[in-house]
């Protein structure tokens, strides 16, 4: 019986990379507007749009478009473009995807450029209820020779070889709840739905494997 | 010396790992860490340690840990509900934030339903329609359900209804227990 494991704090992003960084700011500043426009339907505002400055690699943005209250930024880089989430579950999905790829696309016909590389990465906080982490966490190290009492607490990270990353340790905001990263990696042409499913999949087979059910 | 060298100095130092970011491979010591902050928040529960009465037995200590962790968990349960509204609010008008946000609490297949319900709400209507929700209560039977009024300017508002209603909405009517309705309003 899976034990409940209460969300405290969740984050989502995903990073889109170009194949080749466009190197030149004014670029971004021209796709503002389609951008823009393309995120409309999601009601965003004039006093959305941020632009920034300090910028010292490809990677930082160059413009951030805020949505949903701040709760969610769309990030425009000249290696690539991001979104970022707060407080986020699985039911936002649909949006979440409808706006990453509204973006990608408006980014497509204003930069001419392709993203090459996908990275999806959700984070959690979770308290687990009736149970320690001591408890979901020991039997993993078993296999290492510890008997159980002498673990106090068993984190991990697991690497496969899609590029894909599970880490699990204890959270640093609050030591008796777990601190989990999931990262997924994709190359190439890609379905944001698809992603998301396969992130979806990999968190479900994380929760399964501690033995617990994430509310 | 200044007040800031006077507190530098009688605060503890920290032992190796008990600070470090969630990334971090080494990671505090539970049973230090976790004491020491759930002491503080006994402390703030039952006083101090010469407040407390020395009779305490370890049941009542545990049963105030128990009391701290589900209040801890509740408050961030609050927080997360409220970021969770604050979202939905940016997608949707409110009419009476309050009462519905009331109302979403423990509906989380509501919840559900009205992030699924906005990509396909714009592709029946257009993406400049416009999404409000309201609250009806019904005095009659003191029962509430949400209505979630599309505007748009499509120029056949009802026909779009329809469209919305067989490509999604009649397949997941069902999970809304009669609590969500769709209205046009051209």
């Amino acid at each position: 019986m899976p034990v409940k494991a209460i969300t405290k704090f969740s984050s989502f992003e995903y990073i889109g990379s170009y194949a080749d960084p466009l190197f030149e700011p004014i670029r971004i500043y021209g796709a503002v507007d389609p951008v823009y426009r393309a995120l409309k339907p999601w009601n965003v505002l004039t006093q959305d749009v941020k632009y920034k400055g300090g910028i010292t690699t490809p990677f930082d943005p160059v413009v951030s478009i805020e949505l949903a209250k701040a709760q969610y930024t769309i990030n425009l880089g000249m290696g690539g473009f991001g979104f970022k989430g707060n407080a986020v579950d699985w039911s936002q999905a649909p949006v979440i995807i409808e706006i990453i790829q509204s973006t990608s696309k408006a980014l497509e016909s204003a930069l001419k450029a392709v993203t090459a590389e996908h990275g999806l990465t959700v984070i959690m906080q979770l308290a687990i209820e009736g149970k320690s982490i001591r408890e979901i966490t020991s039997p993993f190290a078993s296999t290492m020779g510890y008997s159980a009492k002498e673990i106090d607490f068993f984190g991990f990270m697991l690497h496969t070889t899609n590029d894909g990353l599970f880490y699990v340790d204890k959270s640093s905001a609050d030591p008796n709840d777990l601190f989990v990263r999931i990262v997924r990696k994709f190359k190439g042409r890609q379905e944001m739905e698809l992603m998301s499913k396969d992130m979806y999949d990999a968190e479900l087979w994380l929760a399964k494997t501690l033995g617990i059910e994430i509310e | 010396m200044s007040a800031y060298a006077l507190s530098m100095q009688t605060r503890t130092q920290p032992k190796s790992g008990a600070l470090t970011f969630p990334w971090s491979l080494v990671g505090p010591s539970e049973p230090e860490s976790a004491l020491g902050h759930q002491l503080g928040e006994l402390r703030s529960l039952f006083g101090t340690e010469s407040q407390r009465p020395s009779s305490f037995t370890r049941e009542a200590v545990l049963e105030g840990q128990h009391i701290v962790k589900q209040e801890r968990i509740k408050q961030q349960d609050a927080k997360r509900s409220n970021d969770k509204f604050a979202i939905l609010s940016g997608f949707y008008t409110i009419r009476n934030p309050i009462a519905v946000h009331e109302f979403l609490l423990n509906r989380k297949p509501v919840f559900d339903l009205l992030f699924a319900a906005l990509p396909k709400v714009k592709e029946a209507w257009g993406g400049e329609a416009k999404t409000e929700l309201e609250l009806l209560q019904d005095p009659e039977d003191e029962s509430a359900s949400l209505v979630v009024h599309v505007l748009s300017n499509h120029p056949n508002t009802y026909a779009a209804l329809d469209q919305f209603d067989e490509q999604w909405w009649l397949n997941h009517i069902g999970e809304s227990e009669g609590l969500l309705n769709f209205s046009v309003e051209p």
